[in-house]
């Protein structure tokens, strides 16, 4: 069987203390959810969180989205994006399979990053490591005000604005993800870059596409 | 949510008291912090387990509030209760964490109560709480039948698609064979009412009677032809690129081997490559074959022409969409791989030259050509037990990555000849051409589908035994033939099958020598 892998990377740092982070929380339980009504994500996704704040945890290793528990998060610290980008890429190369003679490989990873700041550490560093990977569609969401839109834009052009950190927007902006992991699987085939966004369910209005 | 997803709970709350025991003498500077052990009890979330699968939860979060090293502190387990109902024990480990371990027997879906407390130097302190968190055992698989939705496709788009289609044939030759298909949407594509985008079609020799009449019969039978198609599913329009393609293809190559002024050099050449084969082998004189050489260019050149032709089928439907509807349509909107099959029996040439070195006996000649996934084989059991692939697969790195026939570099004939293929044999006992809705369940790799046994696998095991109707057996042969159709019917019904994961729209098209299988299973049953 060959696993969808999905990785959401998801923002700790102080600045989410709050409704922010409790949003996120009930977001990816959300998500969790909708996904366990899925019968093609039920059998395919497999779900893993990685957080980063001044620590970047995988919270959650990969995982089908039966067996998945949706984490208890904490608001605490730095904005180490780098780090994180760092950490899901190895992780990937360990979690995902590629095809090889006798395997056949696994859907290119889904990478699901949300944001609310200033990252805190070298992103184009760590872009060196994550560029390396073959991702299937990587999408970065500027979360409230202060998301830093040039910054994500460096590492996908597939950006989204979020306006606010309300639970609300945070909300939607999860079951926009749950949606498009249900409709990806397929589509994903021969992505490139810039068709990426285009092979995603349309995002819901609180959420702005960033042209580039 | 469907009742058959919510795992039973008819057994007693799970619970367990948790007791932190400091025995460090009053005034240390480590004693008992009661924070960093509330901290922990209610950061405690338990992982999913599976009914059969062995589970182990850890609850590490406590090796901080336990002071690694310091045996005057310590967990302690109280009144635990539940868990051995489930399979499961609830337990200190010799690392002194609390755990979750073992072999669930049944599902379960409920809460554990975690009652808190603590013990300062044998002394019960009046700080206890409670938590309560949810606790979930899994089926042992998750069954997402009654999930999955057949919706109807959209009426409001450019072109249409049946969710299934079959298709027959008898061709009575000396050796007769049977072509039978079946193409049915993907559940994954019911699911969100999605068209299917698989094809197939083939065009017949013998509704069109060839009239170049030849005493030795080598024309009285013309080349068929078998063509499959898969229509990417990133590609908005490729059930109509799937159509163009087989459609296109299939006729390009009739006309050319049975019809245009290609047709008899062509045939030739593949005879005499065949004959000049055969001649060597007997003269045990082995070596390149040169009008196999010769057989092969103008092969590539036949193909590429047929290539080209549903390029530009494809690229002229994209130009008079993109006219009429004044949106952006391109080629790569009607994405499709191809998997095409010519046949042609060249009759024995007893008496068809004087000298016994030329004589040579009746031959199946097999050309074909494969872009993309999926797989075109020849089963032949009775012959050194070999699979014969007519090509390579497509896959990429990862799932889904595959090439396209539609992509403008594959009309050359430097991409095409590769790909073509021509192969002579006495028999066989089915031409198999399949999408990778039907071949990626059933072959782990690429290099599996080289090997005989994983064909031998799905041969037996999956196909004969999931549609006994599509085949002729020792039963059928007593109640007479089997109508075409109702065997194409049986093919269709095995479409349906049940693979965890696998839910593509799934074609099979496969031409059977009908004689050849009677007599395997014949010879099997002796056996």
């Amino acid at each position: 069987m060959r696993k969808l892998p999905v990785y959401l990377i998801v923002d700790t740092s102080t600045s989410m203390r709050g409704e922010p982070i409790a949003a996120v929380e009930e977001g990816v339980r959300v998500l969790h959810n909708s996904l366990r009504r899925n019968p093609y994500a039920l059998e395919v996704a497999y779900l893993s969180v990685i957080t980063f704040a001044t620590e970047v945890v995988q919270l959650v290793p990969l995982t089908e989205v039966a067996l998945f528990t949706p984490p208890k998060l904490v608001a605490k610290g730095r904005t180490n994006l780098g780090a994180a980008l760092e950490l899901v890429t190895n992780r990937a190369r360990v979690e995902v399979q590629r095809s090889q003679p006798g395997v056949k490989g696994d859907w290119k990873p889904l990478v699901f990053i949300m944001s609310d700041g200033r990252p805190s550490d070298s992103v184009p560093q760590a872009m060196k490591v994550f560029d390396q990977y073959q991702w299937g569609i990587v999408v970065a969401c500027a979360a409230g005000p202060k998301g830093d839109v040039d910054k994500l834009g460096r590492i996908t052009k597939n950006v989204v604005l979020l306006e606010s950190t309300t639970t609300q927007s945070i909300s939607e902006y999860f079951k926009w993800v749950s949606s498009s992991v249900a409709t990806t699987s397929r589509r994903i085939e021969q992505t490139d870059a810039d068709a990426a966004l285009d092979a995603l369910p349309p995002p819901p209005s609180t959420l702005s596409l960033v042209k580039f | 949510m469907d009742k058959s997803f919510e795992p039973q709970s008819t057994s007693p709350a799970l619970s367990f008291t948790l007791v932190f025991v400091d025995n460090t003498p009053p005034g240390h500077k480590d004693r008992y912090c009661r924070t960093q052990f509330e901290t922990a009890v209610r950061q405690l979330r338990f992982d999913v387990a599976r009914v059969k699968t062995p589970y182990l939860f850890r609850m590490s979060q406590f090796s901080d509030a336990l002071r690694p090293g310091r045996d005057q502190v310590r967990l302690e387990l109280e009144d635990v209760q539940g868990f051995d109902a489930l399979g499961l024990a609830c337990k200190i480990d010799d690392g002194g964490l609390p755990q979750i371990v073992g072999t669930p027997l049944r599902a379960f879906k409920g809460d554990v109560h975690i009652r808190a407390c603590s013990k300062l130097n044998g002394e019960k302190e009046p700080d206890d709480f409670e938590v309560t968190r949810s606790f979930e055992i899994a089926e042992e698989s998750v069954d997402t039948w009654p999930l999955w939705q057949d919706l109807p496709t959209p009426t409001d788009t450019p072109y249409e698609a049946p969710n299934q289609d079959t298709l027959c044939k008898t061709i009575p030759l000396s050796a007769p064979i049977v072509v039978i298909g079946a193409s049915q949407r993907g559940r994954s594509h019911a699911h969100q009412g999605d068209f299917r985008d698989d094809y197939m079609t083939a065009r017949f020799a013998d509704s069109n009677p060839l009239s170049r009449g030849d005493d030795n019969g080598e024309w009285r039978y013309g080349w068929h032809v078998l063509t499959v198609s898969d229509g990417a599913g990133s590609a908005t329009f490729s059930r109509k690129g799937a159509q163009l393609v087989c459609d296109t293809m299939a006729d390009a190559l009739f006309n050319e081997l049975n019809h245009s002024s290609n047709s008899a050099p062509l045939t030739d050449a593949v005879r005499d490559s065949f004959n000049e084969r055969w001649t060597r082998l007997q003269a045990n004189c082995f070596g390149p074959v040169d009008s196999m050489t010769r057989s092969r260019l103008k092969l590539g050149e036949t193909f590429t022409r047929a290539v080209y032709a549903a390029y530009m089928a494809v690229f002229n439907e994209a130009a008079t969409l993109r006219e009429r509807t004044r949106r952006h349509v391109s080629v790569r909107d009607y994405n499709a791989t191809a998997l095409c099959v010519a046949v042609k029996r060249f009759k024995g040439a007893d008496g068809w030259k004087s000298d016994k070195l030329h004589r040579r006996p009746p031959v199946w000649a097999i050309l074909s050509y494969w872009i993309g996934d999926g797989a075109v084989a020849v089963y032949r059991p009775n012959d050194e037990n070999r699979i014969l692939t007519l090509g390579k697969g497509d896959s990429g790195e990862y799932a889904g990555e595959t090439r396209f026939i539609t992509s403008k570099d594959e009309a050359r004939f430097d991409s095409v000849e590769p790909r073509v293929n021509l192969t002579f044999l006495r028999n066989f006992e089915g031409i198999i051409l399949a999408t990778d809705g039907v071949t990626d369940p059933f072959f782990p790799s690429d290099s599996s589908m080289e090997t005989f046994s994983a064909w031998q696998t799905f041969w037996n095991d999956k196909l004969r035994a999931g549609a006994p109707d599509a085949f002729p057996s020792l039963q059928n042969e007593k109640n007479g033939e089997i109508a075409p159709q109702k065997r194409a019917d049986a093919l269709l019904r095995w479409l349906m099958f049940k693979e965890r994961g696998y839910h593509d729209d799934r074609t099979i098209l496969l031409a059977l020598n009908d004689k050849l299988a009677a007599r395997n299973r014949s010879t099997a049953n002796d056996d």
